[in-house]
């Protein structure tokens, strides 16, 4: 939103990814913006096209959250520019493109990896407004406005470039729950591969960074149960791999993250926190793993040096080490429970109960053990 | 290159041109100075008139209105929430209305039922218990965006090329003949120059400055508006007022927002997008005169649009100009013999738009060839991004 108050008492400063048609590398620009009341991001970077660059290109056309066109990171987190007010974040404001995407120019990207995987899946825009009503009852478009935030925050999107994504999987449960002519057993079997519904890892940014507020995550651990459910008692929905060179539909996802998209944690969330600490502990453990055949073959060199690394072992600051490789094994440990809880179609409803359970649970292992090594 | 027919403005009109003319097989590039419809086409209510509420005031606009209503439907099934509409008397002076309403209605083909205040309720809770009678109308509700990509991708499908992102800067002449477009490619940052064969200014509000880089004039007064939208799917059909069209006086369901609309005035800069302080807490008032929720729901976003009405300067708040289209030869009193300007009208009417303008493309180049766009199932809108050849174009 725009008021016409004109008193521009503050700037703000944007800074703003660039790079034309063709160019590989981006370079950011940096425009001061006169700050007006109510003002959003999308209001700044039309000013800024106006009045300062009009070669800056980006996309946008409902200017209230329904096209999802303005799609873009602002501050490192997935954001609808239209209705993202500036007021709410402060003098310095970065803004680049979405990710797992081909960057086309500055913030345009590439969507046709992300809507080839939407039509594979078939899902129509209108549903019945209430599923269990009468068939010529009220009709309304789905709600997914098809934005690509899910898929820009998605850290699995970010490293496996034949990961389905987030948006079609939900998209694939919208056809189970309620097929509207189309074939659910289609859309399970889209869903059910490696880069289908199993690859997801519990990361849960989808479902935060979503401005229609649906659940992507949640949808896609239901699909897991249905999946389990027809595994376990019906027949197994037909095995479908994507093509050969992994691309749904012949086009290549460009633009990902890469290892970065598991390590940004700006604007992220407890999910994604206990993401990376479970890919960090893991790297740690297996280090530990070695470190520790390294210093069983020391035996190998008699008691003399046995004994002078007990010696080095008894230190505080080994028994210190030792808290924070226990502390690792736990975080490790009890994220693997969790993603193999949530993964499975289980306490999808007690997510954030299932987080605070495991903090308080791991912490007191941790203390617990830590207090019997010093004492 | 073979000069092509160069369309201007990527909205609702350029698409539904583009369209036309790529379905009677001849050559066409458009060109769009942002996104496809991110100007005008984008920002409306998302409403497919049934003419009901211009039945009384401007019956061309409302004949013009139901008749595409039904063509949209049968070439964009699934576009479109097919719940109907009702204009509501919340005021005894409202009631009054009632019988020239329906009677103005039928004149225009226009087919409604009139509901009791006990039926319309039943049908819709939210609406004001102060509801004294309804009358249902055939409109719809739709996605102001994927109506016209699904245009659009029909289009390349086609042969036409879209040109996003470039922006018209100056045409080339040879004394009364427009032979190219001169333009600016932002994303690629460079200059192009596009042969024309014919000229199409599509530009909606911008179409008067469009106009003048050819020295030509089209009397277009710039109406901007302002709508609003807030959290929660308050009713499943447009609710419009029984009164002459007024501020505020539209609660209509997108998704899980309601929208709310609108306020009009007129402006010489269709690039102005404030919004007048005062009139976001108006449409709330009003809005919440026909569904109470509105005025407590939290508010999503405000944002204004600017329509192209077709009227001489000076107008007042531009709710008395014709909401219809004009289709104009610049050959005739500006000395431009290959340019034409369609503009005015609906996002409910662009087809019939397209058409007329498709018929004098036709005339003027000396092609036969009839309009199919009634009969003919657009794509997906998933489409535009699939199948299109929107960025591969490179034009030296």
């Amino acid at each position: 939103m725009n008021t016409g108050s004109l008193t521009a008492r503050r700037t703000v400063r944007f800074r703003v990814a660039r790079r034309r048609r063709g160019e590989r590398e981006c370079h950011y620009d940096e425009f001061d913006v006169p700050y007006r009341p109510g003002m959003t991001v999308l209001d700044a970077l039309i000013s800024i096209r106006t009045d300062q660059d009009p070669g800056l290109t980006l996309r946008h056309s409902c200017r209230h959250a329904s096209c999802g066109t303005c799609g873009m990171r602002v501050n490192g987190r997935e954001r609808l520019a239209c209705v993202t007010p500036v007021g709410d974040l402060g003098d310095k404001v970065l803004v680049e493109p979405l990710s797992g995407a081909a960057v086309l120019s500055d913030l345009v990207v590439d969507m046709r990896p992300f809507y080839e995987a939407l039509e594979a899946v078939g899902r129509p825009q209108l549903r019945a407004v209430d599923g269990h009503g009468p068939p010529d009852g009220p009709v309304r478009l789905e709600d997914c406005i098809e934005c690509g935030l899910c898929t820009s925050a998605c850290p699995l999107v970010a490293t496996d470039r034949r990961y389905l994504g987030p948006a079609a999987l939900a998209a694939a449960e919208r056809v189970v729950r309620e097929p509207r002519g189309q074939d659910p057993a289609a859309a399970l079997a889209l869903a059910d591969q490696e880069h289908g519904a199993w690859r997801c890892h519990v990361a849960l940014e989808c479902s935060q960074v979503c401005p229609a507020g649906l659940d992507p995550a949640g949808a896609i651990m239901e699909l897991r149960r249905e999946l389990l459910r027809r595994r376990l008692g019906h027949k197994s929905p037909q095995h479908e791999e994507p093509a050969e060179d992994g691309r749904w539909g012949g086009r290549r996802r460009g633009g990902r993250r890469g290892v970065r998209g598991w390590l940004d944690p700006r604007g992220r969330h407890s999910g994604m926190w206990t993401f990376v600490a479970g890919r960090l502990t893991g790297l740690g453990l297996l280090c530990y793993l070695y470190l520790h055949l390294i210093v069983l073959s020391l035996l190998t060199r008699g008691p003399g040096t046995w004994d002078r690394f007990i010696e080095v072992a008894s230190h505080p600051a080994f028994l210190a080490l030792d808290v924070l490789m226990i502390a690792g094994l736990v975080v490790h440990g009890l994220h693997g429970v969790r993603v193999a809880l949530l993964g499975s179609g289980l306490l999808t409803g007690t997510r954030k109960a299932l987080m605070i359970t495991s903090v308080v649970s791991g912490g007191l292992v941790v203390l617990t053990a830590a207090l019997f090594l010093f004492s | 290159m073979t000069p092509r027919i160069v369309i201007i403005g990527g909205g609702g009109t350029g698409a539904a041109l583009a369209h036309d003319l790529a379905l009677r097989g001849l050559a066409v590039t458009l060109l769009e100075r942002g996104e496809v419809t991110s100007g005008t086409t984008g920002r409306h209510h998302g409403l497919l008139h049934s003419g009901g509420r211009y039945a009384l005031t401007d019956q061309r606009s409302a004949t013009e209105c139901i008749q595409e209503n039904r063509i949209l439907r049968r070439i964009a099934p699934g576009s479109f929430e097919e719940n109907g509409g009702l204009f509501v008397a919340v005021t005894d002076e409202d009631a009054d209305h009632l019988g020239d309403f329906v009677g103005a209605c039928a004149a225009c083909g226009i087919p409604t039922k009139v509901l009791s205040r006990e039926a319309v309720l039943r049908l819709e809770p939210a609406l004001t218990p102060d509801v004294r009678v309804a009358v249902t109308v055939p409109d719809a509700t739709m996605d102001a965006m994927r109506l016209p990509l699904r245009f659009f991708a029909t289009a390349v499908r086609n042969g036409a090329v879209l040109r996003p992102f470039t922006e018209v800067v100056g045409f080339i002449r040879q004394g009364r003949w427009i032979s190219a477009v001169a333009a600016r490619d932002h994303a690629a940052g460079r200059d192009v120059v596009v042969p024309a064969l014919l000229v199409v200014n599509a530009a909606g509000p911008w179409s008067g400055q469009i106009a003048a880089l050819a020295g030509a004039r089209v009397p277009i007064r710039p109406s901007p508006g302002v709508l609003i939208a807030v959290r929660g799917r308050w009713c499943d059909r447009v609710l419009n007022r029984l009164h002459p069209p007024g501020d505020g006086d539209i609660v209509l369901p997108q998704r899980g927002l309601s929208i709310v609309g609108t306020t009009s005035w007129t402006t010489d800069n269709p690039d102005d997008t404030q919004i007048p302080a005062d009139h976001v807490e108006a449409i709330l008032r009003e809005g919440a005169r026909l569904v109470p929720a509105v005025g407590q729901a939290p508010l999503r976003a405000a944002w204004s649009a600017v329509r192209p009405l077709v009227g001489s300067s000076g107008a007042d708040s531009g709710r008395t100009l014709s909401r219809t289209f004009r289709c104009f030869d610049h050959a005739t009193g500006d000395g431009v013999d290959n340019l034409i300007t369609i503009t005015g009208g609906k996002a409910t009417t662009v087809r019939a738009m397209a058409a007329a303008a498709a018929d004098l493309v036709c005339a003027k180049l000396g092609v036969i060839a009839p309009c199919r766009t009634a009969e003919t199932v657009l794509l997906p809108h998933t489409a535009y991004y699939t199948k299109s050849a929107v960025r591969s174009e490179v034009v030296a």
